[in-house]
């Protein structure tokens, strides 16, 4: 038996003889099921421009996937992708706007390097059940 | 009864095994797309270019995407991307308002551009989800 398993398809396709990519569903792959999700937010009260992380500890025993967002009261109305990925240093040597994610078995850290005295951060998160 | 619904454990493992070893458990959600699609901008120099997408669900929606520039100086896609080569920027600003997903695409390289030579493409595909972000 080769063939086996559950597959639901799009509308207007037969499940029988479509594409994988016209397929809602197939378990013969692996499916990016959100295991935490969440809201935080912090400001930065400080007086002065200052690095503000956030940890958020996921409880798998592995390094998952996310997806992270984050909104800053600067832009209100604006909830941005996070690029995740590695700070650069503005031409002043500031981490002028720079963001950063480090993921590990326990914990997700986000930092925003150098931000405005009473920028507020609200961020939204989601850590699926695929280890990295 | 505190232990139910559908798992289906990946190949060689038994649904009594850990959650990281199904591909599917009912036990968490999916993220439900909306729509997928392409956008492009034609980037003519240094700059920002944006293109957005509509949607009509009232709330700020999730979202992913990718890029791709052509011509290609590489066939990688690229998830959200900032870098900063020296003294010039080149990366993706995106970001979802309750009305609208823009993708804005910014090189401040100059004449004749760092990620690539002027005038380009850059192309973004994108998912947009049910799922809100507030």
């Amino acid at each position: 038996m080769g063939n086996y398993g559950a597959k639901i398809s799009r509308p207007g396709y037969d499940v029988k003889t479509c594409s994988n990519t016209q397929l809602i569903f197939s378990s013969a792959f692996e499916t990016m099921n959100v295991a935490v999700a969440g809201t935080s937010s912090k400001t930065n009260s400080s007086g002065s421009n200052a690095d503000i992380n956030f940890t958020i500890t996921h409880g798998l025993s592995f390094a998952p996937y996310i997806l992270m967002f984050y909104k800053l009261s600067s832009s209100s109305s604006y909830w941005n992708i996070h690029p995740g990925g590695p700070y650069f240093l503005s031409d002043d040597g500031n981490h002028a706007n720079a963001h950063h994610i480090e993921v590990t078995s326990s914990n997700v850290v986000v930092k925003f390097f150098y931000m405005p005295d009473g920028e507020t951060i609200d961020i939204k998160y989601y850590i699926f059940n695929v280890s990295l | 009864m505190s232990n139910y619904g559908i798992k289906i454990a990946k190949s060689g493992h038994a649904i009594s095994e850990a959650d990281q070893y199904m591909i599917l458990t009912s036990k968490f959600p999916f993220m439900k797309a909306k729509s997928q699609g392409s956008l492009s901008v034609s980037v003519t120099g240094p700059g920002t270019f944006s293109a957005t997408v509509t949607h009509s669900l009232g709330y700020h929606p999730a979202f992913i995407h990718y890029s791709i520039i052509d011509p290609v100086s590489t066939s990688d896609r690229y998830m959200a991307r900032w870098e900063a080569w020296t003294q010039y920027a080149i990366g993706v600003d995106s970001y979802a308002t309750t009305s609208i997903l823009r993708i804005g695409w910014e090189d401040t390289s100059p004449s004749p551009g760092s990620f690539a030579t002027y005038p380009y493409t850059a192309y973004f595909y994108y998912y947009l989800f049910y799922d809100s972000l507030t």
